[in-house]
């Protein structure tokens, strides 16, 4: 069995490619952007193996630049190609690029088939013998080529190859695009992590079941939690209370919408952290946790506190130390406080300026003496100063110095009185808030917030720079008023951001948490997360509230992009996976279906196909969603009826591609306004559908399904949705159309493998290049007894089973076949050792240009076989023996068959000649004809003279049936035919065209006895029957003529006898002489008939002489002369003499008969003529009467036998009736002929002639 | 009985006669004679005989023709007729049996026979 009698050429490999393609399609799905690279690289091997060309390229555009460059090759190792690899090539430039960017491929197989000058020179710079390029392309536009070429030969490019290539190149753009989409995806998703690293928040993602999703934020050192959340519920890793807080507020958020936050203490594994939680809603059932360690900050709000408290001690504690200077003499008094702040005692210092001035903090030295300058001077009224001292053990003391000089006369000092409070804790506790002032803004302005600082008392608000940097403002342009920034917030968020400070300002939230939207300077919106608390008096009235501003609008649009990008990307993952996993068509629609509705949110979602029945109707096939069951009450149509009038009937018959893979979609986006939506429109309200998307199905022949979704929002079919919904669709479409294939290739594999599999042949196929073993079936392991995966493995393990004594032989064969056909026998060793004997035949196989790269074939176990021929061999020679024998034998049998031979031939001559005899007898039967035919009536024999009498002819007859007899003929003989075939004699017979024939039937038995043919004979008796009936009246008057006179004898003789009459009285006397009379009739009557009977029966033989004519006419005038005398009639003879020969005595007779006659007929006194004519060669004979003449009708039949007017009248004359008749007898005997012309009342003349010789 | 009187008609003379002076010498009747069926008839009509003895085979009118005639003309219907005939086969005379004659008598014949016969057939 030959492969090629099963698939055609082309269907292998493109089978094979179709294999490659789509796997190449589930790997690159598969594959992340880091492996895609690879990938593709292996995919381009795989390609270059199976397509046998000498290289493929992909080049890539990148945005912004207008040149290709190489991103991806595979070239045979054989080959180096032109060095134009390293090149930049201007897109525009190459090959065909308006039709590539157009989405064409490119074919080109010499440069003839490029039109510009341009397109010829890159060609011919090129030296490329065949090239294919296909466009990548993503929606917008053409992003790169992918090229395949030879080097060394014409490619034919079949337009089956071309479209499976270019579905290789759509999966090419479609991996590299999402490389490239999860590049810049990876990207934002760094910028995002970095983001989220920069703020040093924990980001996680929490299901409504308390579950997490998704932990947003790199792994950061503050979280308390370090194994991973993911699918790990809420109570497995946090406190009961937190959790159960937590799960309140879940809920809460996805109830309401509103994004809350809460502050939380957590405390995981005896570490502590102050966590400031917010929550948003993220998805239908998901929130998005912002959690930001406040630790730090509670801590820095602590000792703030502490040290607010601690300096209201201070301040409100009168513990301070005293100090009078003379500012004359520089001489101060200290009081012991004093010096005990400093921790000297009293005695240690002196009471001097110096005291204090050495111990000044050098920083703060010189801003103390121009605070004491000033005061001095009488700038300011008091001496208020504040500095570090050093105290004995050397560190420094905050001091607040104040004091009040007094003046001379002349306004000079003389003297000031002062006291030294210790605010050295407040002074480090103001240093502290200080620092954490700065570290707060540090962390702040690094966190890119902006702060405010509101003051109620006065109604004050401190923006920071930072914070009207964001919204686009100069610093200090809002001024310090609450409404500059009241003003700003976007109308829709007011009344919520006042609710929220409101709640906040009741102490009903520990913090003021709001996102809302403040309007910048140019204008637009930006979403500001807003975070600040407050500080209250003993009476609960709000003091002070500061915050920070951080730009959100970012992070809300990577949110809501992440979202949204989650969205699609999980809803695309989820399909292609669905896609990939499917496994019928049924799952497949039914999981598209529960996608859209889970992942992607609608409300409804269905698929239905295209029914091509008069209705046109479309058949639902699968449904999700809320009341999935509306959609069977639906009774859709695509025909152009009123219910073809939807978004779902227009989709499909406004259904086409475009480009970019993408297919054409029908959008309905508010069913209230839509007119022809009327039918559907109650329904469809009362589910609260609002706004429809229908996108048809695709595959090359056409639209053959839509998919249908139902939101319940208006514009929810954006451009964004829309497009990803295209290509959800177009991957269902690609999806659906591949598992169509998929199926039918499995069932054409399946339908191979069921073949090879139940054959008990082995077929096998191998590489022409390498011997490789490309597919050897089951059967193998039943006959060869080894594996199959031993060939595959080692296809050299094959050789190795072959029998070293055919090995060689086989070999040779192999080698020497022409082109590829080889037909051999041979034996293989099972692993147990038995033989078995194979045959082996190959038939090559070829690609598409006709070269040989396959070879395969059946090997059949012939072992029986070759049993039963050993067996064979044996006994022919046990024959052969035999055969020696028989010869012999034969040899005398032949010779004694030759003798039979011969014998046969002697008796077939001799039938022959008997059946010529035969025939000539039949031919030569009198009158008759005679026929044999077989048991079917066909005639073998139908001759004889009797034919021509019935118009038939032997050719006529001949190997026909009887039913080529004509009609009439066929109806009387029929029942002959059928008796002789039925065994029986049978005489008939038949008038047939005014002749009477007699048929016989005879059946013709052969040995056995049965009838096997029919034979009837024929014969024309009309004449036969004709004289048998003037027999029958000659008898019939005959006997009346004799019995006539006997009559009148007999009854004269009787009545004398009797004595009735006496034979002396006078009727005796007249009795006697009637009995003497007819006696003597009769004597006369019975010599007449004899001699007339003697005469035609050829008894009396003539005795010619020569005669003297005179004298026998006078002798015959004499013999009459008495008759003539006495009847009263004279004779007269008028002749000529001549000689003549003739038997003398019968022609006296004849002219004493005709004279008798003619007397007789002759009135009185009438003449009787004898005449005689010659004639060169013969003589007439005339005797002439003028009596009564004779009756025209009578003429032609005077000369026969006792015609009637002779009968009666010769009797009465004395005649006998039959005297013209034996003249006519004696006439013709001579060979002439006697006639008589007469007419009536005047005459007759009576002629005869005869030969002179 | 002897008061008969008889019509023999037949073309040959001495049949006639013979047969005429047999009846006459054997039984005494009157027998008259006709040498052709036509003149036969004419006599039948004119003489009213008793009985007509009509020979089969005479030329012109055969007896059986004369026979015809006869039976068609009323006069001489009546009179039975005894057919003369030298053939004797009964399938002969049995055709002319069919004819309607009262009877047939083969030629040759005795006289006394012949009457004998007539009066048989005839019932005198």
């Amino acid at each position: 069995m030959n492969i090629n009698t099963v698939f055609s050429p082309n269907l292998e490999p493109q089978i094979e490619l179709q294999q490659l393609i789509v796997s190449l399609a589930i790997q690159l799905m598969k594959s992340d952007s880091y492996t895609i690279s690879k990938r593709i690289d292996e995919a381009m091997q795989a390609l270059g193996d199976v397509l046998a060309v000498d290289a493929i390229y992909i080049l890539l555009k990148p945005e912004n630049t207008e040149n290709l460059k190489i991103a991806h090759h595979w070239v045979l190792p054989e080959i180096s190609p032109p060095d134009w690899t390293y090149l930049h090539i201007p897109f525009e430039q190459f090959i065909g690029s308006d039709r590539l960017q157009q989405g064409k491929g490119v074919k080109i197989n010499k440069a003839s088939d490029l039109t510009s000058s341009r397109d010829r020179a890159f060609w011919q710079k090129y030296q490329g013998k065949s090239l294919l390029a296909l466009p990548l392309q993503n929606q917008k536009n053409t992003f790169g080529i992918l090229g395949f070429c030879s080097y060394h030969h014409t490619y034919p490019w079949p337009n089956s190859q071309i479209t499976a290539l270019a579905q290789v190149s759509e999966i090419f753009s479609q991996a590299l695009q999402r490389q490239q989409q999860e590049q810049t995806h990876l990207e934002s998703h760094r910028r995002k992590q970095a983001l989220y690293n920069a703020i040093p928040d924990l980001l996680l993602c929490i299901g409504s079941d308390g579950i997490y999703r998704d932990c947003l934020s790199a792994r950061n050192s503050q979280d308390l939690i370090k194994v991973n959340r993911v699918g790990k519920h809420l109570s497995e890793l946090l406190p009961p209370e937190i959790v159960n807080r937590q799960l309140q507020y879940i809920q809460q958020v996805l109830t309401t919408g509103e994004t809350i936050s809460f502050e939380q203490k957590l405390c995981i594994d005896g570490v502590c952290q102050d966590q400031e939680v917010r929550m948003t809603a993220s998805g239908p059932d998901e929130v998005l946790l912002i959690i930001r360690d406040i630790t730090g900050r509670k801590i820095t709000e602590e000792a703030l506190k502490e040290s607010e408290n601690r300096a209201a001690l201070a301040f409100q504690g009168n513990n301070d130390g005293i100090w009078d200077w003379n500012v004359q003499t520089d001489e101060v008094f200290f009081s012991p406080r004093w010096k005990e702040m400093l921790g000297f005692s009293d005695s240690e210092l002196p009471n001097h300026l110096s005291t204090w001035s050495d111990r000044v903090h050098p920083e703060d030295l010189e801003g103390a003496m121009q605070a004491i300058q000033d005061h001095f001077d009488q700038k300011v009224p008091f001496y208020n100063t504040e500095h570090r001292l050093q105290c004995k053990d050397g560190s420094y003391k905050w001091i607040l110095d104040r004091g009040r000089a007094t003046w001379d006369e002349d306004g000079k000092v003389i003297r000031m009185v002062g006291s030294h409070t210790d605010i050295s804790d407040r002074k480090a506790a103001e240093a502290a808030l200080q620092e954490s002032e700065k570290r707060w803004q540090l962390a702040l302005r690094g966190a890119n917030d902006g702060i405010w600082d509101w003051n109620l008392a006065t109604d004050s608000i401190f923006f920071s720079p930072r914070l009207l940097e964001m919204l686009g403002y100069e610093s200090g342009e809002w001024g310090d008023r609450f409404e500059s920034w009241q003003s700003r917030v976007h109308p829709d968020d007011l009344e919520r951001v006042f609710n929220t400070l409101k709640t906040h300002f009741n102490q009903e939230t520990p913090f003021f948490v709001s996102e809302y939207r403040l309007r910048c300077k140019n204008g637009s919106y930006k979403w500001i997360l807003d975070r600040g608390k407050a500080t209250w008096d003993e009476d609960g009235n709000v003091t002070r509230m500061v915050g920070s501003h951080t730009d959100i609008s970012d992070r809300k649009l990577a949110e809501t992009q992440l979202q949204q990008a989650n969205r699609a990307f999980r809803t695309l993952s989820h399909c292609n996976q669905a896609i990939v996993r499917a496994q019928n068509e049924t799952d497949l629609l039914q999981s598209i279906c529960d996608i859209l509705i889970q992942t992607c949110g609608y409300r409804l979602a269905w698929i239905g196909y295209l029914e091509h029945n008069a209705a046109k109707t479309i058949k639902p096939m699968a449904k999700a969603g809320y009341d999935a069951g509306y959609v069977d009450s639906l009774n859709l149509t695509w025909a152009d009826n009123p219910y073809g009038q939807g978004p779902v009937g227009k989709a499909v018959r406004t259904a086409q591609r475009i480009p970019g893979g993408l297919c054409s979609y029908c959008i309905c986006p508010e069913i209230t306004q839509d007119s022809h939506f009327t039918p559907w429109q109650t329904d469809a309200l009362e589910r609260r559908y609002t706004s429809i998307i229908a996108l048809p199905l695709l595959n090359e022949s056409g639209v053959f399904g839509v998919l249908t979704l139902y939101s319940t929002e208006t514009d929810t079919f954006d451009t964004e949705e829309v497009k990803l919904l295209q290509e959800l669709t177009a991957d269902f479409a690609y999806g659906i159309n591949a598992l169509r294939d998929r199926r039918s290739l499995a069932e054409s594999e399946e339908k191979f493998r069921q073949l090879t599999e139940n054959i008990e042949d082995v077929f096998w196929m191998q590489n022409v290049e390498n011997d490789d073993t490309l597919y050897v079936s089951p059967a193998y392991e039943q006959i060869w007894g080894r594996s199959c995966q031993s060939v595959y493995d080692n296809p050299l393990s094959y050789q190795q089973t072959i029998h070293p004594e055919d090995c060689d032989r086989l070999n040779q064969l192999i080698q020497n076949s022409l082109n590829g056909y080889f037909d051999s026998e041979y034996r293989l060793i099972q692993p147990d050792g038995s033989i078995r004997w194979i045959w082996d035949r190959g038939f090559p196989i070829y690609d598409e240009h006709g070269n040989l790269y396959r070879k395969a074939g059946i090997a059949k176990d012939i072992t029986e076989r070759k049993n039963i021929e050993e067996i064979l061999r044996q006994s022919k020679d046990e024959m052969e023996q035999r055969v020696q024998q028989r010869t012999l034998e034969l040899a005398r049998i032949n010779e004694k068959l030759q003798q039979e031979l011969r014998d046969r031939i002697a008796i077939e001559t001799k039938l022959r000649k008997s059946e010529k005899q035969y025939r000539t007898l039949v031919q030569n039967f009198p009158d008759g004809a005679v026929f044999l035919f077989d048991r079917e009536n066909r005639h073998t024999i139908a001759d004889g003279v009797g034919l021509t009498t019935q118009n038939l002819s032997r050719e006529q007859l001949e190997n026909h049936t009887l039913e080529a007899l004509p009609d009439k003929l066929l109806t009387a003989v029929r029942p002959l035919y059928e008796a002789a075939l039925n065994g029986q004699t049978l005489t008939r017979a038949i008038e047939y065209r005014d002749r009477i024939y007699t048929y016989q039937a005879l059946p013709v038995r052969n040995e056995q006895g049965e009838v096997f043919a029919g034979m009837i004979v024929m014969q024309d008796i009309t004449e036969r029957a004709a004289i048998e009936r003037m027999k029958g009246e000659f008898i019939a008057v005959v006997s009346h003529e004799l019995r006539t006179p006997l009559t009148s004898i007999h009854g004269a003789l009787n009545l004398l006898d009797s004595g009735l009459v006496q034979p002396d009285s006078p009727q005796g006397s007249r009795v006697i002489h009637i009995a003497a009379e007819s006696a003597a009739r009769l004597t006369r009557l019975v010599n007449d008939i004899l001699e007339l009977e003697r005469l035609e029966s050829g008894k009396i033989k003539l005795n010619p002489e020569t005669i003297q004519a005179l004298p026998l006419l006078q002798h015959a005038l004499d013999q009459m002369q008495v008759m003539a005398n006495r009847a009263g009639i004279n004779l007269v003879l008028d002749a000529a003499d001549c000689q003549f020969i003739a038997d003398r005595d019968r022609i006296l007779q004849v002219l004493t008969n005709l004279l008798s006659n003619a007397i007789k007929f002759s009135d009185r006194g009438q003449t009787v003529s004898l005449l005689l004519h010659p004639t060169p060669d013969s003589l007439i004979f005339t005797v002439r009467d003028s009596g009564r003449g004779i009756h025209p009708d009578k003429i032609d039949c005077i000369f026969e036998r006792f015609h009637q007017i002779d009968a009666s009248d010769s009797r009465q004359k004395g005649g006998t009736g039959l005297g013209l008749a034996i003249c006519r007898s004696i006439v013709e005997q001579h060979g002439g002929k006697i006639w008589v012309e007469s007419t009536l009342n005047e005459g007759s003349c009576f002629y005869f002639n005869l030969r002179r010789q | 009985m002897t008061n008969k009187c008889l019509l023999v008609i037949d073309d040959d003379d001495g049949v006639r006669e013979i047969i005429q002076i047999s009846l006459e010498a054997a039984a005494g009747w009157q027998v008259l004679t006709a040498s052709s069926g036509r003149e036969g008839l004419q006599v039948a009509a004119n003489q009213q005989p008793d009985a007509i003895l009509l020979d089969v085979m005479m030329p012109n009118m055969d007896g059986a023709e004369t026979f015809r005639r006869l039976q068609a003309s009323p006069e001489t219907a009546p009179i039975p007729t005894i057919l003369l005939t030298a053939k004797a086969k009964m399938s002969e005379q049995q055709q002319y049996m069919n004819l309607g004659v009262t009877g047939i008598i083969t030629k040759p014949f005795e006289a006394l026979n012949l009457v004998n016969q007539i009066q048989k057939i005839l019932n005198w």
